[in-house]
């Protein structure tokens, strides 16, 4: 393989899009830091570069290779999981992160990918051997609700929730019946006070808080009403690039992680909105339109499920930053300042331009 | 049984409806931000303006008070304020409260106010008073924890001082938190959690010493931290009010009152500047100043000698002899009486069916006409040794009207003006009041009594020193007036006074000498006072406050410090000095001192020879 013709094989447009995308996450850091590559934006533009990298490197891989370490790489999530409860860093009362001194992240965040990988590989080798999935519906909860149910004690309710909706995505594309799902409802309404009983207590109180949102601006309420102030005051065309008076101000708590949208909202207005939108929209056609293609059902499941869990953090982020949903700390994909959440969205996009690289592939059970 | 379809078209089935669902989901995102943006966008521009910009309100530098050489009698002192941010809801006040109660201490008044301004200020966006004029060491350890406490911040604020503490405290007056009353009147008091001038010159001229408040936005951040200053129109100080009183003066008139519950009012006789007004007991002003605290108000308030009240302006007496100017001058006016004409004491007079007593009335003494059987009392002599019978006699051929007429031209009865609050009218009884008060007609007795300065009778001290004045210049009517000016405004009151005579000169000069010789002839009721520097004329009262039963006249009557306090006689002098010359004019006014001669003139003539020296 030459130059030419590994550059030719590279999928620009798509690191286009993703680049575009991670460079208003830039743009609203330097912003956010008052004008500023420090602390944040240069940090974070290390970070996409390195995403890059791994992406193309990755879209080079072929299929098989995912295929065939699905599992142990998920046997070994798990245990990074695990880990956090022993060596986990503290950070306001929750161990999410595992500090390896150059530098830290948070096993939950890369998880996510595996989960979905493991679950893909599942369902493709339960393809072949039978199409009767109604009895081998076991299997895949367990793989699901093992790591759900760690993350949920580390704990963190965002990642563990984000995780649950992403398994029931697979397991809505991978064939369980409609019914299933309609029953699992119903006894999952019926276990909810059950499962309120498991909640921290901030955790409860921020539930309640959402659901009391008049009478309390100060506690959790506080950081969604000055998040809106923020959305509702850019208006149109927003108040201008560095010219946020609640970001700046620090009146929007968490500005550079979970709270990036709206400063977002409020600089640049409903139309810098409607611009990310657009190249949300594109990337996630896009990724579908691609995962579609493979001829492997492996991909396509991975493909398809991997680009709505993006999309499920992206509307749990907005909803959140604008009141219409309880604030449970979830990044803004591609944009919100953090190293592992970059790059475990780049490591999916990755697999995805593998599954799409090798979509002639034809991958055999092993 | 279920029939499994081809498991990639289902694949492709089920991510087209997961689209929608996506879809679904992004509308809901997308409706609430156009909701946000595009409909309520002007009311979210509003609140975040809210959030950025803090208005804050620039005290005024408060007018100060001097006296008429300049002396500074109140001033302004730069005092530190803690403050919470405007605009908050009661959850982060009750933080701020909670946190900063932890560094200081806040007491009881200070919470409760912080809860009432939250309502009255929930609209004005301006900031909250927590505790002012901090302490050093409060100001210092909330400056090190600052940093904890967001949305709360010090200012410098200005505090009331009053250098002379007691002295003319009742002229002065005293600064404390407005009440419902004062706000409807100065709306801005509350905005600004100003202190309101409350009696004397702090009250009465609040308005010129107030100056006005200047306003300041600032830029803040989320912590309540000052960011930049966008705008500013300064504060316009109050206007300095320049008194007529000489501290020194007061101050030497309060060393001679110490112990001793009263008046003195010092009055120029030419243009009625009030020179000193001691009101006695009196109070420290700059107990208000710091929320004075209840166990220090009981005190003031329970006081049976009434520190709170200025009796020189409040105090009604009866005149007692000291009236006795008023009823010669009106039967000399009225011609009544010459002045050589002589009226014959018998110590005791019969009317109707009551006895009327003479002062030497079955006194061991007796009376100094008695002694030296001069039985035979002209105007002079009259006034001099106070002789009761004249004024009897005097009274009774007068007849009530005209004695009230006089006693009105020379200012009883009425307010004499003078620009401090809470002055009394006193009283000049006639028989319509009398008939209009009791619904009893007026008899010939109570003519008689007011005669002598008793009955219904009541005076102000102030009234008496501007009656005392009026004999001085010989008739020229003066308004007293307590400040000279204020700002570059120039008291016009006491420049332009009516320079209108009332009646005849010469029978001036003869009350003008009857007053003199009651100090300075050995016959005179006030002689023992007699100073040769400056030379002063004047005239002593004893004002009984009980009555005498007639069977203790009989057995004798109990002399005054054998009496209760209470019942003891108020002693008075009026006077002026230079007797040649007269500048100064003095009512003396001692509560239940005893007897005028022997009390309250030794005090007026100290006060004329450090007047006049």
């Amino acid at each position: 393989m030459n130059l030419v013709n590994f550059l030719n094989k590279v999928n620009w447009f798509f690191i286009l899009l993703l680049t575009s995308i991670s460079a208003i996450g830039v743009l609203l850091l330097y912003s956010v830091a008052g004008g500023s590559w420090e602390p944040w934006a240069s940090n974070q533009i290390i970070r996409i570069f390195i995403g890059i990298i791994i992406l193309i490197f990755f879209s080079f891989i072929n299929v098989s290779f995912w295929y065939k370490l699905a599992n142990p790489i998920y046997i070994f999530c798990i245990f990074l999981i695990l880990l956090t409860f022993f060596f986990g860093k503290e950070v306001s009362g929750a161990r999410r992160w595992i500090d390896l001194h150059f530098f830290s992240f948070q096993p939950a965040e890369i998880a996510k990918i595996f989960i979905i990988l493991a679950l893909a590989k599942y369902f493709h080798s339960i393809k072949l051997q039978s199409y009767d999935i109604k009895q081998k519906i076991f299997f895949p909860l367990l793989i699901l609700f093992i790591p759900v149910i760690l993350i949920f004690k580390q704990p963190d309710l965002g990642t563990a929730l984000i995780i649950f909706f992403t398994g029931i995505i697979v397991l809505f594309l991978s064939g369980v019946q409609i019914k299933t799902f309609a029953i699992s409802g119903i006894g999952g309404l019926v276990a909810l006070p059950i499962f309120w009983t498991f909640l921290e207590d901030y955790q409860k109180s921020r539930i309640i808080n959402f659901l009391d949102q008049q009478s309390n601006t100060l506690g959790a309420n506080y950081h969604i009403t000055q998040s809106k102030i923020a959305l509702g005051s850019g208006g149109f065309f927003g108040k201008g690039f560095l010219e946020g008076t609640q970001s700046h101000l620090s009146f929007i708590p968490e500005m550079e992680t979970d709270f990036i949208f709206s400063v977002l909202g409020e600089e640049f207005g409903f139309l810098g909105i409607i611009f990310l939108f657009f190249l949300y929209f594109i990337l996630i056609s896009w990724s579908i339109n691609i995962s579609l293609k493979s001829k492997n059902y492996f991909s396509k499941i991975f493909g398809i499920s991997f680009i709505s869990s993006f999309f499920i953090v992206i509307f749990i982020n907005i909803g959140m930053v604008t009141g219409i949903i309880p604030v449970v700390g979830v990044p803004l994909p591609l944009c919100s300042y953090g190293g592992t959440a970059i790059l475990s969205n780049f490591i999916g996009f990755g697999i995805i331009l593998s599954g799409y690289n090798s979509r002639d592939y034809k991958l055999h059970n092993i | 049984m279920y029939k499994y379809p081809n498991i990639d078209k289902l694949l492709s089935r089920r991510t087209f409806l997961l689209g929608i669902g996506k879809g679904a989901l992004f509308s809901t995102v997308l409706f609430r931000l156009i909701y946000l943006q595009l409909f309520k966008s002007e009311k979210f521009k509003v609140l975040a303006e809210k959030n950025r910009i803090s208005l804050r309100l620039i005290h005024p530098l408060r007018g100060n008070i001097v006296d008429r050489n300049g002396k500074i009698l109140a001033l302004n002192k730069n005092s530190y304020n803690v403050l919470l941010e405007g605009n908050k809801n009661l959850d982060e006040v009750n933080q701020a409260l909670d946190k900063i109660s932890r560094i200081i201490f806040l007491n009881n008044t200070e919470v409760n106010n912080v809860y009432n301004n939250l309502l009255t200020k929930k609209k004005s966006d301006l900031p909250i008073f927590i505790k002012k004029n901090l302490k050093w060491n409060e100001l210092s350890s909330l400056n090190v924890n600052l940093i904890n406490l967001p949305n709360v911040f010090i200012e410098q604020g200005i505090k009331r001082e009053y250098p002379y503490r007691n002295l003319a405290s009742h002229v002065i007056g005293y600064m404390t938190t407005p009440q419902e009353k004062d706000i409807k009147k100065y709306p801005f008091l509350k905005l600004m959690d100003a202190d309101v001038g409350r009696f004397g010159i702090e009250e009465s001229f609040e308005k010129e010493l107030r100056g006005f408040p200047g306003t300041k936005y600032l830029e803040v951040n989320a912590y309540g931290r000052e960011i930049r200053e966008i705008s500013k129109e300064e504060s316009v100080s109050g206007n300095e009010v320049k008194l007529t009183i000489d501290i020194n003066l007061q101050k030497y008139v309060n060393s001679l009152m110490k112990n001793i519950s009263g008046s003195v009012v010092a009055i120029d006789v030419n243009n009625g500047e009030i020179l000193a007004l001691e009101s006695s007991p009196n109070f420290d002003p700059n107990l208000f100043t710091k929320t004075i605290s209840q166990e220090d108000w009981d005190k003031l308030i329970n006081n049976p000698l009434a520190p709170m009240v200025n009796k020189s302006i409040s105090g009604e007496y009866s005149p007692g002899s000291t009236f006795k100017l008023i009823v010669l001058y009106s039967a000399l006016i009225n011609n009544i009486i010459k002045p050589n004409n002589v009226i014959n004491c018998s110590s005791k007079i019969n009317f109707g069916d009551r006895d009327f007593y003479c002062w030497c009335h079955k006194k061991k003494t007796g009376c100094w006409a008695n002694k030296n059987h001069k039985r035979n009392v002209g105007p002079e002599l009259a006034i001099a040794q106070s002789c009761d019978s004249f004024f009897y006699e005097l009274a009774k051929r007068l007849g009530i009207e005209s004695i009230v007429e006089t006693a009105r031209n020379f200012g009883l009865g009425s307010k004499s003006g003078i620009n401090l609050k809470g002055e009394k009218y006193g009283l000049v009884p006639n028989k319509s009041w009398k008939k209009k008060t009791y619904n009893k007609s007026w008899k010939i007795g109570e003519t008689m009594i007011t005669g002598v300065g008793q009955g219904f009778l009541r005076t102000t001290p102030i009234q008496l020193a501007v009656m005392t004045a009026m004999f001085a210049n010989e008739g020229k009517k003066i308004f007293p007036t307590i400040y000279k000016s204020f700002g570059n405004t120039n008291n016009s009151d006491n420049s332009v006074f009516t320079n209108q005579t009332l009646y005849q000169k010469k029978f001036f000069s003869l009350i003008k000498n009857a007053m003199f010789s009651a100090v300075n002839k050995p016959f005179g009721t006030a002689f023992k006072s007699k100073i040769e520097n400056p030379v002063f004329a004047g005239k002593t009262g004893t004002v009984q406050v009980r009555t005498i039963s007639k069977r203790e006249r009989e057995v004798g009557i109990i002399p005054n410090k054998e009496l209760p306090l209470k019942k003891r006689d108020h002693a008075m002098f009026v006077g002026f000095a230079p007797y040649d010359n007269p500048k100064i004019a003095l009512s003396v006014v001692v509560e239940h001192g005893g007897s005028g001669s022997k009390i309250a003139a030794p005090i007026a003539k100290k006060i004329f020879k450090k007047a006049l020296s």
